[in-house]
């Protein structure tokens, strides 16, 4: 059974409708990537998933439970956590605050929790002490990560965790992605850098208006000329 | 000059008090609470009423503190609720309102005219060669700093003041990371609501009670709040002493009665100057 489903979702904000029935799958243990052109509806698709957009029609199931319009507050209760692209850090609050945050519902001793994020990312334990206004794109990426960690989600949702990094922190970023994966969570990823993120999914959907386009596994996406030509700039 | 200047700390302190529930509610529910002066009014008012019960100081003061903030909440829940989402201006007007209602309120109860709490005298002794205070200067300046003191370690240690800390940087990721808001906002309004009465009990204390006493106090208010950098709670305990010193040192060179032009003169300087005040965070693109 699938972890997350969505089915035919249509949505916007206000009248304007950005979803026209979008329908995606993600199961158990695997990375999917959704790519298309901007102003596709990705990011959109995320917080429509989040309970961040009006939904007009469709559904979404999450682990079984329909989760349609619940808010953000409940879904990471239920075990799912969202990245945003921009903004995703509490820049005055030290990075094991901003830590801290990501296991607000939770009463229990986080210590361990805390202890796994350190160790998947040395830079963050590093840094533990400062102020995250200060840190580096990067690093304030590896910590959003590791706040969305810190509640174990059985989903992840990120929203361009590339956007506006240096190619080599890229690298990295990605690699800490495909490491989260084989901890046992499904992702749900939204990326620019298309051919990278197909390249390291099980599965992609490629979004055009509001809509599937294709999907297929990630490597049978790359390989598709069709997709190359249009959506990932080969020739 | 050093009296005055200790003058000013100890006016400074309510200031201090004041400007941090201020500065909470911007930085939390993003708009500037005019109402904010006239609740420390009606909880010195309610002091009057419970001292005059013959009740203890500390209880008095408690039971003053404990019906504001009830009365704060059930503003915030029935009132500014409904506009959270329609944006500042709308919720600054509509603080507007509460402020007129609280300052009728206390007018129709307790009428216009100057009273106190005390009739005795309140005596000074000399503390250092030319400096004196009486009995409420010291209690005043040691509550102040005590109440800074817990609302340091309630906004850094505890997870429900770490959490208002991070709602102030973001909202949005608040709720997106789990974060209860709406406890966030109650919390806001209890933390800032207590400091804002007990100032209004010490400024009762230390020049008598009118209907005006906290409107009068919304400009420093303000002005310690912009000049720390609104938002920030630590910028509102500085501004708030550099106001209340400011203050009272000018009226050494010019009148008193150009008292409250002082932290206006503070206040249009910071904005000219440095606009997101001394603790405040510039936008910087990265």
């Amino acid at each position: 059974m699938a972890i997350l489903e969505v089915k035919d979702l249509v949505g916007g904000y206000g009248e304007v409708l950005i979803l026209n029935g979008v329908s995606i799958q993600c199961f158990d243990n695997e990375i999917v990537s959704i790519i298309g052109p901007n102003g596709a509806g990705k990011s959109t698709l995320m917080k429509g998933v989040f309970g961040m957009l009006k939904i007009k029609q469709g559904s979404v199931v999450f682990d079984g439970k329909p989760i349609t319009g619940m808010r953000a507050s409940q879904l990471v209760k239920l075990g799912m956590s969202y990245v945003p692209q921009d903004n995703n850090v509490f820049p005055s609050l030290t990075v094991e605050e901003n830590l801290q945050m990501g296991a607000f519902i939770r009463n229990d001793d986080i210590t361990a929790s805390l202890e796994k994020v350190f160790d998947l990312f040395p830079f963050i334990a590093k840094h533990r002490k400062a102020v995250s206004g200060s840190l580096s794109g990067g690093g304030r990426q590896m910590l959003a990560l590791g706040r969305a960690l810190m509640l174990d989600p059985k989903l992840l949702l990120l929203d361009e965790p590339s956007a506006g990094l240096a190619p080599l922190v890229r690298d990295e970023i990605f690699e800490k992605i495909i490491h989260i994966k084989q901890s046992g969570m499904a992702i749900l990823m939204v990326e620019q850098n298309a051919k990278k993120a197909l390249s390291m999914s099980d599965r992609g959907y490629v979004l055009v208006m509001g809509k599937n386009r294709f999907e297929d596994t990630g490597r049978a996406l790359l390989d598709n000329p069709e997709v190359g030509r249009l959506y990932l700039g080969s020739a | 000059m050093l009296q005055l200047f200790a003058n000013g700390i100890v006016f400074g302190s309510i200031i201090a008090l004041g400007a941090i529930g201020l500065t909470l509610v911007y930085g939390i529910l993003k708009f500037a609470n005019f109402a904010h002066g006239d609740t420390m009014t009606l909880g010195a008012y309610l002091a009057l009423l419970f001292f005059n019960l013959q009740l203890p100081l500390p209880i008095a003061v408690a039971l003053s503190v404990i019906l504001s903030v009830v009365i704060a909440i059930l503003i915030d829940q029935y009132l500014y609720k409904l506009f959270r989402s329609t944006g500042p201006i709308i919720l600054l007007i509509s603080s507007v309102g509460v402020a007129l209602l609280l300052r009728n309120l206390v007018l129709l109860f307790w009428g216009p005219d100057l009273t106190y709490y005390s009739r005795d005298i309140q005596i000074s002794y000399p503390v250092l060669p030319g400096l004196r205070f009486n009995n409420t200067d010291i209690g005043t300046m040691i509550t102040a700093a005590v109440l800074i003191v817990l609302v340091h370690l309630f906004l850094k240690k505890t997870k429900i003041g770490k959490a208002m800390r991070a709602s102030s940087d973001n909202m949005d990721l608040a709720e997106v990371v789990g974060i209860d808001t709406q406890r966030v906002i109650i919390w806001t309004w209890t933390v800032g609501t207590a400091l804002a009465v007990t100032g209004g009990i010490m400024l009762g204390m230390e020049n008598g009670l009118r209907p005006t006493m906290g409107w009068e106090l919304l400009l420093p208010l303000f002005a310690a709040a912009i000049l720390g950098g609104i938002g920030q709670p630590y910028g509102a305990m500085v501004g708030g002493l550099v106001i209340g010193i400011a203050q009272e040192v000018s009226t050494g060179y010019i009148s008193t009665a150009y008292k409250p032009a002082v932290a206006f003169v503070i206040m249009i300087l910071v904005l000219l100057i440095r606009p997101q005040g001394i603790f405040g965070v510039s936008k910087r693109w990265i």
